[in-house]
């Protein structure tokens, strides 16, 4: 399945940051048993950080789901960001956010007088 | 360990790294007794991340107060706080430390008229021993004066004056008066009147020289300048009597 491209905002967080995302999510017909996982990585298969897969059961139209996730630890890096849909155990939806997570790192040197 | 007098300007410079680039940062350098308790702040400084070290400068006035201070540095990238760092060595602010002997000239009063052909004038003169025991010192007064285009610079003139005036110590050339003051005395002289060719010498006891260097001019504005010194060549701040045209 081709991963889509999806709209996101806000891409700057700090290390180990607590952030929900939430996603507008569509899944028909109504009544089955979905999940949906957001994660952070340097490709699909290298997850940094996860909403774990969170569950909802689908109504035919959007709903808002909340994908909470603890940003990475180690910063100095863009992440992209991942949104997997499931119905009844498939997987019906792969998202790729247009932009990245950015985590910052920084360090500070010894102070000159 | 950075010691520095109370409440003077200091420039900290630090190297910062916040990758990735393109970041808007802002970092804060703050002292204080801990890092809820900041007394002197640096303020947000801005800066744009480049990927690598970046150089940042913190300007900071000390604290008033004497003491030894923490020096915390807080680092923000995106709005967000990243981290907060202590250096390693705390910042001394000194108590100001008074100089053994203190001279200031009070006053200057003039005397007579000032656009007659001699202006005179005496010195109030108070000088102080700052310290715990019994000094005893060598003063004199130095007076000069000088055209505005060609003497625009009597402190200099001072300081060449005293120089030659401390090779020449002691017994040659114009003598000392000798003071000695008893541990945080601190008493006032009156100077002798003094006119544009010397001090007259009143009390007998020492001597105020004034040596003009170059040509007089007559009519041309002159500006009157009076300072104390002493023998190890600490100078009191130099005073202007003021300008006076002399003919």
């Amino acid at each position: 399945m081709d991963r889509q491209m999806l709209q996101m905002d806000d891409p700057v967080f700090p290390p180990s940051a607590s952030k929900t995302a939430k996603a507008p999510i569509t899944v028909m017909p109504a009544g089955l048993s979905c999940q949906a996982e957001l994660f952070l990585g340097t490709s699909p298969t290298n997850k940094a950080a996860t909403s774990g897969l969170i569950p909802f059961t689908s109504t035919g139209a959007q709903q808002l789901i909340s994908l909470p996730v603890t940003m990475p630890a180690a910063g100095g890096v863009a992440y992209h960001v991942y949104l997997d849909v499931y119905a009844e155990g498939y997987l019906l939806l792969a998202y790729l956010a247009t932009e990245d997570v950015i985590i910052p790192s920084g360090s500070v040197g010894p102070i000159t007088w | 360990m950075p010691q520095f007098a109370p409440s003077v300007q200091k420039t900290a410079v630090a190297p910062i790294t916040v990758a990735p680039a393109g970041l808007n940062c802002e970092a804060e350098l703050f002292l204080g007794p801990n890092d809820a308790t900041p007394v002197a702040s640096s303020g947000l400084r801005p800066f744009v991340s480049s990927g690598g070290a970046q150089q940042v400068s913190f300007p900071v006035t000390m604290p008033a107060s004497p003491g030894t201070y923490h020096v915390y540095i807080d680092l923000y990238a995106a709005g967000y706080y990243m981290a907060g760092y202590q250096a390693t060595e705390d910042v001394v602010v000194q108590t100001p430390v008074l100089p053994p002997f203190t001279m200031e000239i009070v006053s200057l009063t003039s005397i007579g008229d000032k656009y007659s052909s001699y202006w005179m004038f005496i010195a109030n003169v108070q000088i102080t021993n700052n310290t715990g025991q019994t000094q005893t010192r060598r003063i004199k007064c130095l007076a000069t004066y000088g055209e505005y285009y060609r003497y625009n610079d009597p402190i200099r003139w001072f300081q060449r004056t005293l120089e030659n005036q401390v090779a020449q110590s002691p017994g040659v050339g114009v003598p000392w008066y000798e003071l000695t003051l008893s541990p945080s005395q601190s008493i006032n002289l009156v100077s002798p009147q003094y006119y544009i060719n010397g001090w007259r010498d009143i009390f007998g006891t020492y001597e105020w020289p004034n040596w003009p260097l170059g040509a007089y001019r007559s009519g041309v504005p002159k500006e009157y300048w009076c300072c104390i010194t002493d023998d190890e060549g600490n100078m009191g701040l130099a005073k202007s009597i003021g300008t006076a045209l002399s003919y």
